[in-house]
């Protein structure tokens, strides 16, 4: 039996007996040409003077709020989906949040205290690396879709770009600030890690399973 | 003495002790080395005991304040000991390739003082 069909009897037998509900029902989807196995939620505003005179004639029914019980039915909020959170990164002060929000969202996702650290690492690596070699940028966090214990980070800064990319990813440099460090420490954390960098800004995505 | 950072460094016998309980962003990071050494050499202290148990977080930008300010300590003459690391953020460094360079470390605050001979016997 169909969803609609069931919710909607559930509403008419709180204000008659499911007997009596699944009869008015029926008979009001019959002049309609519906089965109830076709009925969907669209069906109620159609259907709904049949129902409300149909009910009415077995007891003493508040119609009105017969009515918007049926027609708030199917309506309910559809979950929302994961929001990305975005966190503006300019200053010292802006890693620090990001890695109270990498927390909370580990902590959402059940992730245990050694994946926070990892996930939370690679946020820290990231802001610290906008902060210290841009003017500045932003950090996207989700859960993954499809996998919901990866964490996505996303990091976008409006730098001139990293000249010397290569040679940081290879491990052969070692900067006086630390960026490589960051940047291959980031990596080895990761289950996905991929770095677009030009002279109008360098996007990192990395994938962090939690 | 004026220090010009917000962590305290305390002397305890002819050791120092400091808490790091806040993030070592750059400019405090700066005051708290500049603080390291001034007290050492005011104090004429044999070694520094530095417990990070109140840090959640130790990416390689505060590991790398932390090592050089062990290896400041070592050039004037004092040990530094690193202890109070949890255990996510040693197991986080190490998957990241980061060595902590020469800085001694330790359990916590009172194996810090015993590696460097400053805790009362018996």
């Amino acid at each position: 039996m169909d969803q609609a069909h069931a919710r909607v009897v559930a509403v008419l037998s709180t204000f008659v007996s499911r007997l009596n509900a699944e009869g008015a029902l029926g008979a009001a989807l019959r002049r309609r040409g519906l089965t109830p196995a076709e009925m969907r939620f669209e069906h109620v505003p159609q259907i709904l003077p049949d129902l409300q005179r149909a009910v009415t004639l077995f007891g003493s029914v508040n119609a009105s709020r017969l009515r918007d019980e049926l027609l708030s039915l199917g309506r309910e909020p559809v979950p929302e989906k994961p929001a990305v959170r975005r966190i503006d990164i300019r200053s010292e002060d802006d890693v620090v949040v990001a890695r109270q929000q990498t927390r909370e969202l580990c902590e959402a996702l059940g992730a245990g205290s050694f994946a926070t650290q990892r996930v939370a690492t690679v946020v820290a690596e990231l802001a610290r690396n906008i902060v210290a070699y841009t003017p500045g940028g932003t950090l996207e966090l989700e859960s993954k879709p499809k996998d919901r214990r990866v964490v996505c980070i996303r990091a976008r800064d409006r730098g001139r770009g990293i000249p010397n990319l290569d040679e940081i990813m290879s491990g052969r440099y070692r900067s006086a600030t630390g960026l490589g460090l960051g940047l291959l420490g980031t990596k080895r954390l990761a289950e996905s890690f991929s770095i677009k960098t030009g002279p109008t800004g360098t996007q990192v995505d990395v994938q962090v399973r939690t | 003495m004026t220090r010009a950072g917000p962590i305290p460094i305390l002397r305890v016998a002819d050791v120092l002790l400091t808490t790091i309980h806040v993030d070592l962003q750059d400019t405090i990071a700066a005051a708290f080395q500049e603080d390291v050494l001034l007290e050492i050499e005011a104090t004429g202290a044999k070694g520094i005991v530095i417990d990070i148990s109140g840090l959640e977080e130790v990416d390689t930008h505060v590991a790398r304040i932390l090592a050089e300010t062990g290896s400041m300590a070592r050039l004037t003459g004092a040990r530094a000991v690193l202890v109070g690391m949890r255990p996510e953020v040693a197991a986080t460094l190490v998957r990241m390739g980061y060595a902590m360079g020469a800085i001694e470390t330790s359990l916590d605050v009172e194996e810090g003082f015993r590696l460097l001979g400053a805790w009362p016997k018996g």
